[in-house]
């Protein structure tokens, strides 16, 4: 269970991912992989590619991200997700408000 | 020995003010050798401490329970009670509090000095001992008890906000419980279940009847519990409860209390939710699904899935303009069920499977057409659940059907004997076609114990409403149905004027009083907006004419029958 992220200043990009479970416990650290940097300066990739588990609450900070992002114009785009984590995303309508790839 | 008055004890060392000279605290000596107690006693006032000594065990106890000392040197050998049982019996008493006991012993053998830590003992020194060590002794003592201290002190302040923190949950789950599902009508059209995983849920159930007779339910689920649900769910049951009573359809519901979410709740906060109408009929429904599991409806055909098509609500606003409530037609006999993720994640045994993909599929699979599925799904669920949920459970059950949604609250007889008034207002275009009574009145259930005379009824307000609307609002002579040709013309001139803008309007009202046993009179008042009649008896009509019958109708069939504000109103009584 970890969040690592990784800055590509060439593509002013931030790449946040997440291994393991996606849940309320990973709320300190997801919220650290972003908020050192200014709101709206970068755009922002989600690699749920490792995650094994999506609860409600890690939608929620999907939502934190997207607004830190820029709000609805915000280029978050959420890549990799495995199928149980792509259910709920998809119960949730979230390909309304991210890219998912 | 609570921390507060260990605290306040005079001379007792407070973590952080140890000083040269300052009071360190009292310490007990005991030893059965008064040489070695002076000794010592000595050495710990040079150090700070004042000192009080015992020469056996009891004594020690006996200081001990008068003198709360903070720190305890204890011989082992003495005369009557040992230094071990004494020690025992003083850490017995000590509860929560550390007093560290130093064993000051003689004996070097292995066995004993275990003998010391098993009878409660913190440390131990070996007789003799140099100042230096004992000096050294002491203070790592100190530390011990002054972590120990405020470890307690932090304790005592964590219990006291965790006490505060459930009875505050207490009164939200109270005050929810008052304003939420109290408010909830027809509760006995469809079946729930909730189990929620702390004091209280952040699932929500609410249903109301429809001016119309449908019935409306929302199921909502909160991202997390507690308060932060409560807060939103009080606004939700206000938005739903208000509109739902007042006919406002579900796409204006449902924008509302985004609306309201979105205003209220932080970014990350939402409600996934179900919002289902249900038509009076029992077999037309609305349904709107953001972020709920997919629900299920139970046809003669098999299952139909409902999927979630929409955001939750609170996230964007204002929602997004596809995201519609859809339309279903149903049988009698099909049914509805719906849940919240609660159940579909529960973890299953032998594996930790989710109940969606263990147990769940199983009960679907064996649900037959127009019986109920709640009893199996609890059992399935109970059956193969390992351990507590996680998250709160809802489970509804809708049987749909025409099943008369608008269940009367009172007994039959009760509403027998009571009265009402109701009254509509027709204007304009919508003059053209007063709906069937029975639906009027029907829908609002004022038709109980009056079935009996709807037909009458129907008679008497279709003659006066149509008499208002054509002689009163358009103008219309009935003379001219004299001939088949003027027939003819009478209703085209009757269309033609209804079509002009604002033509007017015709107020209907019913009143209905109660008499002894089966006994009753409705009150029928019908008003337009016309100037009425000049002439004095104007509906007075001859019965060999081809006009003018029903009037001759209504008295018949009325009570009495009198006309008021120059013939633009007219009211009827009709009695049994």
């Amino acid at each position: 269970m970890s969040i690592t992220r990784h800055i590509d200043e060439s593509k002013q990009q931030v790449v946040i991912k997440i291994d393991g479970r996606f849940d309320f416990a990973q709320h300190k650290a997801f919220r650290d992989a972003y908020r050192d940097i200014p709101s709206g300066s970068k755009s922002y990739v989600v690699d749920l590619s490792s995650t094994s588990y999506l609860d409600s609450s890690a939608l929620g900070m999907l939502l934190l991200l997207r607004e830190h992002a820029g709000g609805d114009s915000s280029p978050v785009r959420i890549q990799g997700c495995g199928e149980d984590v792509q259910r709920v995303l998809k119960i949730a309508n979230f390909e309304k408000l991210f890219r998912l790839d | 020995m609570s921390n507060a008055e260990t605290q306040a004890r005079p001379g007792s060392q407070q973590p952080g003010d140890q000083q040269l000279g300052a009071p360190r605290g009292k310490a007990l000596v005991v030893d059965d050798e008064p040489t070695n107690c002076r000794l010592l006693t000595q050495m710990l006032q040079r150090e700070g401490f004042s000192a009080i000594e015992a020469h056996n065990g009891e004594e020690a106890i006996a200081k001990f329970d008068n003198e709360h000392p903070d720190i305890i040197f204890m011989d082992v050998m003495m005369p009557g009670m040992d230094g071990f049982e004494a020690t025992r019996i003083i850490k017995a008493r000590t509860g929560s509090e550390f007093v560290p006991v130093i064993f000051l012993t003689a004996l070097r053998d292995e066995k004993s000095l275990i003998q010391c830590t098993e009878a409660g003992g913190d440390d131990f020194l070996s007789k003799p001992f140099s100042f230096g060590i004992l000096k050294a002794r002491i203070q790592a003592m100190e530390r011990v008890r002054d972590l120990q201290r405020s470890i307690a002190a932090k304790n005592a302040a964590l219990s006291t906000l965790i006490e505060k923190d459930q009875e505050e949950q207490k009164l939200a789950e109270r005050l929810l419980s008052r304003a939420v599902n109290t408010r909830n009508a027809a509760t006995g059209r469809y079946r729930f279940v909730q189990r929620p995983a702390t004091t209280f849920s952040g699932d929500l159930v609410l249903s109301q009847y429809l001016p119309d007779g449908g019935l409306r339910i929302l199921i909502g689920d909160f991202t997390g519990h507690g308060l932060a649900a409560a807060i939103g769910a009080m606004p939700v049951s206000d938005i739903f409860h208000t509109m739902t009573l007042k006919g406002v359809d579900d796409d204006r519901v449902l924008s509302e209390i985004n609306r309201k979410l979105y205003q209220l709740l932080p970014a990350d906060r939402f409600m996934a939710a179900w919002l289902i109408s249900i038509a009076h009929t029992g077999t037309t429904l609305r349904w709107w699904n953001g972020g709920m599991p997919s629900g299920w409806m139970q046809t003669r055909h098999g299952l139909v899935e409902l999927h979630s098509h929409s955001l939750p609500l609170g996230i964007l606003h204002p929602l997004p303009e596809r995201e519609h409530a859809n339309h279903l037609q149903a049988e009698p006999t099909d049914r509805l069920l719906l849940m919240s993720d609660g159940l579909l994640e529960t973890g299953t045994k032998p594996d930790e499977l989710m109940f969606e993909d263990n147990g769940f599929p199983q009960v679907l699979e064996r649900w037959k057409h127009g019986e109920p599925v709640m009893d199996h799904l609890i059992e399935s669920l109970d059956e193969l659940r390992s351990g507590e949920p996680f998250d709160d459970i809802t489970i509804v059950e809708i049987p749909l059907g025409n099943s008369d949604y608008h269940s009367s609250p009172a007994s039959k007889t009760a509403l027998y004997q009571s009265g009402w008034r109701w009254s509509i207002e027709l204007a304009d275009a919508r003059l053209d076609t007063l709906p069937a009574l029975e639906d009027l009145l029907g829908s609002v259930g004022l038709l109980e114990g009056l079935h009996n005379h709807i037909g009458a009824l129907q008679t008497i307000v279709t003659e006066l409403y149509t008499n208002a609307l054509e002689h009163g609002v358009l103008r219309l002579e009935s003379s001219m149905k004299a001939t088949p040709d003027g027939f003819e013309l009478y209703y085209r001139e009757r269309e033609r004027r209804l079509a002009v803008p604002t033509p007017g309007w015709i107020k209907l009202s019913l009143s209905y009083q109660p008499g002894s046993g089966r006994q009753g009179r409705i009150r029928i008042s019908v008003r337009d907006s016309g100037p009425g009649f000049d002439d004095e008896e104007p509906l007075q009509t001859d019965a060999s004419q081809p006009w003018g019958r029903g009037m001759k109708l209504v008295r018949d069939l009325c009570e009495s029958v009198s006309h008021s504000r120059n013939g633009a109103e007219v009211e009827a009584i009709y009695a049994w």
